[in-house]
């Protein structure tokens, strides 16, 4: 026999009081706690940094670094979801940075994967920037060396050469909007500070082997 | 209906168009739910599908979190939708389900402000309730969302790790600051569902004070009608009543003018076999003489004795003259029978028993037994000339009705002929004829015709234009009725000033082609 819900209209006519029956109540409250639980664990998860290591002080001539301008590297997985945050949010970056910014991203490939693997879709719209300039990367080998272990790791250099910044550009997993990543590359362009800094950076794992895990908390 | 009865049935009408809202709105997040659940299933198979490790991949928690998170979300509205449609608790449950959802989606959309408009809209939507109160608990799902979110994981909201205490409010002040405003909808669009619940209430209140005077109106006028109908009955006995009445009163008028007419006749056959009577014992002597003339026990008496006998007899019996009167006489007897047979037959014809079916008669016959039933109308101020068809058909009528319609329009010719011509005598024309579906019966005097004032109330009762005790008022509107009514013809009248007065009836040859019902 199902239990009713009591229902009687207000002599106001404002609406209806309902008194739900106990089993209807118990349901409800377990369907808030679960739904609530659930979301957590979504919130939470969005909120697990991947992994990073601090980038080498001194880089070799193949990496393309400006004498006269910051120079920020980013390393993407273009099949992660979380690309296409970090990407809205360097352009969002690159517009506040008043061309004191170059950038050049290392585009994921893992090798012997046919040409038709990877979408190129998300690069679109920043590889039609003058201070922006990419190459493929293959199997992460560039990206490993600046320590980017985690789709949408960027590392900012000065023009003496030296990582000021390193880390996420985002504040959870393919999530846009303000960060401390973004604020912290933006300290540094206009005010020149020299205290290296870190941050965390959500994504997928480029180079997908766990060995290669480095947080930056035990690198530090 | 008196104020508090007003108020009581306000308030279940504000409360039925209450409850068809909730349901209605209920039945439409019900909908709702399964194209969120469909539509966060989709966003998080476009937007984030597999989540990657290098070149291998799993399926992106985003996917198990549409369809679990999802499906639960949707999953109870639903259920208290089917089954507790309408109440606080349902729509509220559903206003919190909304917010979820919208919590959901920001997450699968990475954030995007626009998302974001998922909430505002729900709000909106929730507001279809026209009830301020589902709003509350969906706004404490937002804030206490905020504020956890602030407290614990500052940087999925404001996208920093420490944020001044404030921005923990201000997406909960944006959701009030509309709540604000949906807020004053539902209580203005409750203050108009009151009014119209007052309004209808009135209308109500209206229509049954409406409703109960029509009742009582009709009540009325279906006695009225019972009245008339009742009077109808009455006034159409009573005129049957009269029609058989007058039907009386002819005969007992023709009555005086038969008896003459039969008494002429009558008389000279009398006078007649009276002479011849008279005179046979005259025959009877010469007879006699004859046969003592030829008896062979009288005495003997020679042949000049017998001639001389034989003439003297005869011109005592005044032979000649006998020989030339007795035939006349005769022939006058034959002729005053054949006259008051004639007038028996007509009275015998026109007196037919009434019937009420109808029966084929011939109406050229009917006409000629009628004008000599009433000569003693019309003889001696009109004569009759009659122009019948004899080709006219047997024509389906009540006889009786007929002959007195007949009747009255020769003695109304009369009397019209009377009143002009007091010296001479004027003249009447009776003709008949016929078409394909009906037999025209025409009856025209060169009387004074009818005023063009008075013709439109010849055929109406008790109008009449002669002397007090010459006439009813009733020949006119008794023909008329007999013709239209029971007859189903037409009776027209065409007429003259000064110059005459045509009559004219038209019956149906066939009833039966013309639908008439019985009289």
């Amino acid at each position: 026999m199902m239990h009713q819900l009591r229902t009687s209209y207000s002599s106001t006519g404002s609406g209806v009081k309902a008194d739900a029956s106990f089993k209807v109540t118990l349901l409800s409250i377990g369907w808030g706690a679960a739904v609530a639980l659930l979301l957590l664990i979504l919130i939470k998860y969005n909120q697990i940094p991947g992994a990073i290591a601090k980038p080498p002080a001194i880089l070799d001539d193949s990496f393309p670094l400006d004498d006269s301008r910051y120079t920020l590297f980013i390393a993407v997985h273009p099949k992660c979801p979380c690309t296409s945050a970090s990407l809205y949010e360097l352009e969002r970056l690159i517009a506040r940075s008043h061309d004191s910014l170059v950038v050049h991203a290392y585009v994921y490939r893992p090798s012997g994967q046919p040409s038709g693997w990877i979408d190129l879709e998300p690069l679109a719209s920043l590889a039609m920037l003058d201070s922006v300039s990419w190459e493929w990367d293959v199997d992460g080998k560039a990206a490993q060396k600046l320590g980017s272990l985690t789709s949408g790791s960027v590392v900012l250099y000065g023009p003496d050469g030296q990582p000021l910044y390193w880390g996420g550009i985002t504040s959870a997993r393919g999530h846009a909007g303000d960060n401390a990543g973004s604020d912290s590359i933006l300290q540094v362009l206009r005010h020149g500070t020299v205290r290296p800094s870190t941050g965390p950076v959500y994504g997928c794992e480029l180079i997908g082997s766990a060995k290669l895990r480095i947080t930056t908390e035990n690198k530090e | 209906m008196d104020r508090p009865e007003l108020q009581k049935r306000e308030h279940e009408i504000l409360n039925e168009q209450f409850a068809h809202v909730y349901r209605h709105t209920d039945k439409m997040f019900a909908w709702l739910m399964v194209l969120q659940f469909v539509a966060g299933v989709v966003m998080a198979i476009v937007l984030s599908p597999r989540t990657w490790q290098g070149a291998n991949s799993n399926t992106h928690i985003h996917v198990f979190a549409a369809l679990t998170i999802g499906s639960l979300l949707a999953a109870l509205p639903i259920y208290l939708v089917w089954r507790h449609s309408g109440t606080l608790f349902t729509r509220t449950i559903i206003g919190i389900s909304q917010v979820l959802f919208s919590a959901l989606f920001i997450h699968l959309s990475g954030g995007r402000i626009e998302t974001h408009f998922h909430v505002f809209g729900s709000l909106a939507f929730l507001s279809l309730y026209r009830d301020w109160k589902v709003l509350i608990l969906p706004t404490v799902v937002v804030a206490i969302d905020h504020l956890v979110r602030a407290l614990f994981w500052p940087q999925s909201v404001f996208g920093i790790l420490s944020s001044a205490p404030w921005r923990a409010v201000e997406h909960a002040g944006w959701v009030i600051f509309e709540d604000v405003f949906l807020v004053y909808g539902c209580t203005r669009a409750t203050q108009e569902m009151r009014a119209i619940a007052h309004n209808q209430a009135r209308l109500e209140s209206m229509n049954a004070v409406i409703e109960r005077e029509v009742e009582s109106r009709t009540r009325e006028l279906s006695d009225r009608t019972d009245a008339l109908q009742s009077e109808i009955i009455e006034r159409k006995i009573l005129q049957d009543q009269l029609l058989q009445a007058q039907k009386l009163e002819s005969i007992g008028q023709l009555a005086a003018g038969i008896a003459h007419e039969i008494n002429t006749p009558s008389q000279y056959v009398s006078d007649n076999t009276r002479f011849v009577r008279d005179q046979f014992d005259e025959i009877l002597a010469v007879i006699d003489r004859y046969a003592e003339q030829i008896d062979p026990d009288a005495p003997a008496m020679s042949w000049q004795e017998r001639v001389t006998d034989i003439r003297a007899t005869l011109e005592r019996l005044d032979y000649d003259f006998l020989k030339k009167e007795i035939p006349l006489a005769l022939e006058q007897s034959l002729e005053g029978i054949n006259r008051i047979t004639k007038i028996v037959s007509a009275m015998k014809d026109f007196s037919h028993p009434g019937s009420i079916d109808f029966e084929m008669a011939d109406i050229n016959r009917a006409i000629r037994s009628t004008v000599v039933v009433c000569s003693n109308k019309w003889k001696q101020y009109a004569d009759i000339e009659m122009d019948l068809d004899e080709q006219m058909p047997a024509v389906s009528c009540l006889l009786a009705e007929f002959n007195q319609a007949v009747l009255n329009l020769i003695t109304n010719s009369a009397d019209a002929i009377a009143e002009k011509h007091s010296e001479s005598k004027g003249l009447i024309t009776i003709k008949t004829a016929f078409t394909s579906e009906n037999a025209e019966i025409t009856v025209h005097d060169n009387g004074g015709g009818i005023p063009t004032s008075i013709k439109d109330k010849i055929f109406d009762p008790f109008f009449t234009t002669k002397e007090v005790g010459k006439g009813t008022g009733q020949g006119l509107c008794i023909s008329r009725d007999i013709v239209v009514t029971k007859l189903g013809g037409e009776m027209l009248c065409e007429s003259i000033e000064g110059e005459g007065t045509t009559f004219t009836i038209k019956l149906p040859i066939d009833r039966k082609s013309h639908g008439v019902a019985a009289a």
